[in-house]
């Protein structure tokens, strides 16, 4: 009975279906992005054949920590340690892969056992290296071909494969090399160590910290699954989970509840011939089931599909593995189980309380009399467009609806990339600066190193008015997943840009002043001591920027943080301020023609170029991408759904003469002022979302949505269009039937 | 010869050898080789079996439906050839369905007005019409309501309004006094009768009631998709004819069952009448 009702309305059944698999796909495309994005950066240190990590305490990632490579000797004589070797990563910006992971490993280490070589030799002199296997591809590259990198030449003396895409898409050379290579001669971002037992790892582990109270001794594996950086990561996972369960499963929801309601009707003749509520109730729940179980493999297919697509950007590719586990599916279709059962039962059950009459009066979940707000609007709205949405609120409400969460989907996550790209610019000092300098080739602008003198060398062209130094750092403290550390020359007027709203400016050696949101999250005030990596600095002032990255970090002086971060008389950022502004442009670029180590971009356009962020948005695109896809489909779905309904009346209009263009003409007009209206809800629901996700704890000071304009028109332009695509097809189907056709359709 | 067409009223619908069958699988032959003629001004009732194929034939008139073979010829013009069947239907056509078919967003005065949407009518004179007409069905209290709050029986005069409210020159009424009773029926049967004789609307009636049967004046009886028979009635002699005929009593005459003892005697002459009418 159950599959024959479904069989028999095949098209209904259809949509329904979409609607479901389209949400169920979300969930697993979004689940699948996150879960990549932590696990794939999680990965690339985490089998390193070693029993213990040794890595400088606090520092956000291995591949950000410096430690001395002589303490290497140190720990290799301590009791019970069998072997230790130092590596050094770099991350290397390339064209189409904004991460290009290098590791600088000891060619005789046992590091290097982790690379499965499937071609070639083993390292065996100075410039060789062995590239992963999807960076051969995607370079085109194989043994005995050269490779360029920070300005050197290597030769490919092997592939590897380590079944990890960030290290495929990577490269590994000798550990002399990358120390060149990378500004690191003597040092090592971290160590690991083999013990002699392996069941006394943890005693070794006590010995080395106790040893060297500012290094980090954890067991491998461990040491990445807390970092910091992960966490962030994983938050990030955990905002699209969230996001999509809510935008899937009230999509789910939704879509049964317009296919239900649509048989109201149908309800009140079963009960009128004496069928029990529990009977009725039961078999639409049965139908449900059926449909979200098969919607929901068809969604899981989707979502994997829709994942695939997106991995195509060779970007992506490297950094989003797109994990798929067992129990993300089982979530999906728990949740479209769940949601599409609530969803089907609830309008069944209220269709069952009517008194079978008033349920077989009912049209397609229009009740007999308006409701006051219907007939509100009924007076004072023009009737032609509206009369038909204001006399069916029940299936305007679950378009409305239907459209609303396709937009608001949309326009939440844009609003949200909106927003860092936002703050990124301000935190850039867009507006106090004209052009700012990074290091050509850097992953990220944490990673970006210049030498101080090219501040004093810009001075003295005859454009530059002043060059102030940052040097910018990420660390974390106790109760803050991310604490960005700025350094800054008191002297400096850059030092204005943070306001000052307690006490006073750094001016000394050990100082810190405190962004609001750090000083508060840290609990933390004027005079109190705050501790960084074993040194201890005295909170001297509170500013506030606006700028939520900003007022999570610190201000110190530069001098203090190149100690801190071991760059000594090296800066991340120099913010230039030239005599005439409006010639920025021109200027950058003869800048750069001479000092090609560095990066010069107008501080306004600084985030197209500066590569952390063309990251960031790679990766943001991709999900906007994604977001679009799923959010059109949605929409689309639900003015097909309630437009498909309408097949009959159209057979009445075109028996009584109706012109197919007069039929179109309405049903546009219609659905175009429900979609704008859709959309308005839609972004009332975006804005609603993200107002709440602001409010977790910890997260929120990274997520600070900005609306624009352009998003707003772009996202009403297109529930417009998608909604009149929806709405076109179902109703020239209709006239295009033989009217008695239409008429008859159920 | 040539006098006689002269004055005979023009042929306004003509059906050659229609033929519809339903299905692809199961084939149903829903009407088989139909040929009629009905002349402009005639009132004609289809009467016959249920599923006889009375509502398909209505259909395939009304351009609702398209054949599948054989020819409409509405006052001269073969259907297949019109090209703009939209115009056809709202100008032409008044049709009113078995089941009413009316829009349940709409109230009474709106659903009404829906077929003067393709006139070149200004609001105002649209409503008007619509008013009147509804007015004229005994409607004119319930015009503001929405179908779902009329009875059965006004729900059908709603929608006998909306197909005369275009003053088509021929109405294709299937049983539209299905869910009335028989005072209303007789109400709307002279309404039709009314239109009949004062504009010369021809009108296709098909019905299960003999008293609407009766009123028209001309019988025309399906059965399994052909015409069975096809019976003017001229006057009250003949319709009376009529009825002894489609009665049990007319069933038994004209199949020679056995009859009551008092008519065994002028059966043969009742018998001849009967087989002529
Ligand atoms: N859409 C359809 N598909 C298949 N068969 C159909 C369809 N419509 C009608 N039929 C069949 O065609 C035959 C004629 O149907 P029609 O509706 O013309 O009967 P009718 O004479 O109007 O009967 P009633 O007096 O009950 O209304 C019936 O046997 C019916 O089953
Ligand atoms: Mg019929």
């Amino acid at each position: 009975m159950i599959l024959k009702n479904l069989w028999r309305r095949k098209i209904r059944t259809l949509l329904t279906m979409l609607g479901i698999a389209i949400g169920v796909a979300a969930v697993v495309a979004l689940s699948a992005f996150g879960e990549g994005l932590a696990s794939g950066m999680g990965k690339v240190f985490a089998d390193t054949r070693g029993d213990i990590m040794v890595t400088q305490k606090e520092a956000l990632a291995s591949f950000l920590s410096v430690v001395d490579a002589d303490i290497g000797g140190e720990i290799r004589a301590l009791p019970g340690v069998d072997e230790v070797t130092g590596t050094v990563a770099g991350i290397v910006q390339m064209q189409d892969a904004p991460y290009f992971i290098v590791m600088g490993e000891d060619p005789k280490s046992f590091t290097l056992d982790h690379y499965k070589l499937v071609e070639g030799q083993p390292l065996s002199g100075r410039r060789q290296l062995w590239l992963g296997k999807v960076a051969a591809r995607n370079f085109k590259k194989g043994v005995g071909d050269t490779f360029r990198l920070q300005d050197s030449t290597y030769r490919i003396v092997g592939l590897y494969e380590t079944g990890v895409s960030l290290e495929d898409g990577g490269a590994v050379m000798s550990l002399a090399d990358a120390q060149r290579a990378f500004d690191k001669v003597g040092k090592v971002n971290y160590f690991n160590v083999k013990v002699k037992d392996p069941r006394r790892i943890d005693e070794v582990k006590q010995r080395i910290e106790t040893k060297w109270p500012d290094l980090a001794a954890s067991r491998s594996g461990e040491a990445t699954k807390t970092s910091e950086m992960l966490d962030i990561y994983r938050s990030f996972g955990l905002f699209l989970g969230i996001f999509a369960v809510l935008v899937g499963g009230l999509g789910m929801m939704n879509t049964m509840l317009m296919s239900v309601m649509e048989r109201t009707r149908e309800i009140g003749v079963l009960r009128a011939i004496g069928w029990r509520r529990r009977r009725i109730v039961l078999m639409i729940l049965g139908e449900a089931l059926v449909l979200a179980l098969v919607g929901g493999v068809a969604g899981i297919a989707l979502g994997v599909g829709l994942t695939m697509l997106v991995r195509l950007s060779p970007a992506v590719e490297t950094l989003l593995q797109g994990v798929f586990r067992p129990d993300m599916f089982a979530q999906a279709l728990v949740i479209a189980l769940l949601l599409g059962g609530l969803g089907g039962v609830y309008p069944a059950w209220r269709a069952s309380r009517l008194a079978p009459v008033e349920a077989m009066r009912q049209e397609g979940g229009s009740a007999p009399s308006m409701g006051r707000v219907s007939r509100f609007l009924a007076r004072y709205l023009p009737l032609g467009a509206f009369r038909n949405l204001v006399r069916r609120p029940g299936r305007t409400l679950v378009t409305v609806v239907g459209i609303g969460i396709g937009v608001g989907f949309i326009f939440a996550l844009s609003a949200m990339t909106e927003g860092m790209k936002a703050s990124f610019m301000a935190m850039a000092g867009a507006g106090e600066a004209d052009l700012m300098v990074e290091q050509a080739n850097a992953s990220d602008l944490s990673l970006s190193k210049l030498d101080e003198r090219l501040a004093d060398r810009l001075l003295n062209q005859p454009e530059v008015e002043g060059v102030s130094k940052i040097l910018f750092s990420t660390t974390n403290a106790p109760g803050l997943m991310y604490f960005l550390i700025f350094g800054v020359d008191p002297a400096d007027d850059w030092l204005q840009h943070y306001r000052v709203r307690e006490g006073r400016p750094v001016a000394r050696s050990k100082e810190i002043m405190l962004g609001r949101f750090a000083a508060n999250s840290l609990k933390k005030g004027i005079g109190d001591e705050m501790r960084l990596a074993g040194s201890s600095y005295e909170i001297v002032g509170i500013y506030e920027t606006g700028v939520s990255y900003e007022d999570a970090g610190g201000v110190m002086l530069l001098k203090d943080a190149q100690e801190r971060f071991g760059m000594d008389r090296k800066v991340s950022l120099l913010a230039v301020k030239l005599r005439d502004p409006s010639r920025a442009e021109g200027v950058a670029a003869a800048l750069e023609a001479q000092y090609p180590e560095a990066i010069f971009t107008r501080a306004a356009a600084m985030l197209d170029r500066t590569q952390d962020f063309a990251t960031t948005t790679t990766i943001l695109n991709a999900l906007i991408g994604l977001t679009i896809v799923v959010g059109g489909i949605v929409m689309m779905n639900a003015m097909l759904m309630s437009v498909f309904e309408r097949t009959q009346e159209i057979g009445v209009l075109r028996a009584v003469g109706w012109r197919r263009r007069r039929i179109l003409r309405m049903v546009v007009g219609e659905s175009l002022a429900l979609a704008v209206l859709s959309a308005l809800a839609g972004i009332v629901i975006g804005v609603v979302l993200n107002s709440l996700f602001v409010l977790i704890p910890g997260m929120g000071a990274f997520l600070a949505p900005a609306y624009t304009p352009s998003a707003f028109i772009a996202v009403v332009g297109l529930a417009a269009v998608l909604g009149v695509i929806g709405a076109l097809y179902p109703a020239w189907r209709a006239t295009r039937m033989q009217p008695i056709e239409a008429l008859r359709y159920e | 010869m040539t006098m006689q067409t002269a004055t005979l009223p023009a042929i306004i619908v003509e059906t050659q050898n229609l033929t519809k069958i339903y299905g692809n699988g199961y084939q149903v032959r829903a009407l088989d080789g139909v040929s009629l003629c009905v002349h402009a001004g005639e009132f004609v009732a289809v009467v016959g079996p249920s599923g006889s194929g009375k509502s398909t034939l209505l259909n395939m008139i009304g351009a609702l439906d398209r054949p599948t073979s054989g020819e409409v010829i509405i006052d001269g013009a073969p259907l297949s050839k019109v090209r703009d069947l939209d115009r056809f239907r709202s100008e032409t056509i008044g049709f009113i369905f078995q089941t009413h078919n009316l829009i349940p967003t709409l109230t009474a005065l709106e659903n009404v007005e829906t077929p003067t949407y393709e006139l070149p009518l200004r609001g105002r004179e649209r409503r008007r019409r619509a008013e009147d007409i509804l007015r004229l069905v005994g409607l004119g209290e319930r015009m503001t309501f929405l179908p779902a709050q009329l009875s059965g029986g006004e729900r059908q005069r709603v929608a006998i309004a909306r197909a005369l409210v275009n003053r088509p020159a021929i109405v294709l009424a299937d049983e539209p006094t299905g869910m009335l009773d028989s005072h209303t029926t007789q109400d709307i049967m002279d309404l039709l009768t009314q239109l009949n004789r004062s504009q010369g609307t021809t009108i296709i009636v098909v019905t299960h009631n003999h008293e609407v049967a009766r009123a028209t004046r001309r019988v025309v009886t399906f059965r399994d998709g052909q015409i069975q028979a096809d019976v003017p009635l001229k006057n009250a002699f003949d319709s009376d004819l009529y009825d002894l005929k489609a009665s049990s009593l007319g069933h038994a005459l004209l199949s020679g069952d056995a009859l009551p003892s008092d008519l065994q005697e002028i059966a043969p002459q009742l018998r001849d009448i009967l087989a002529r009418v």
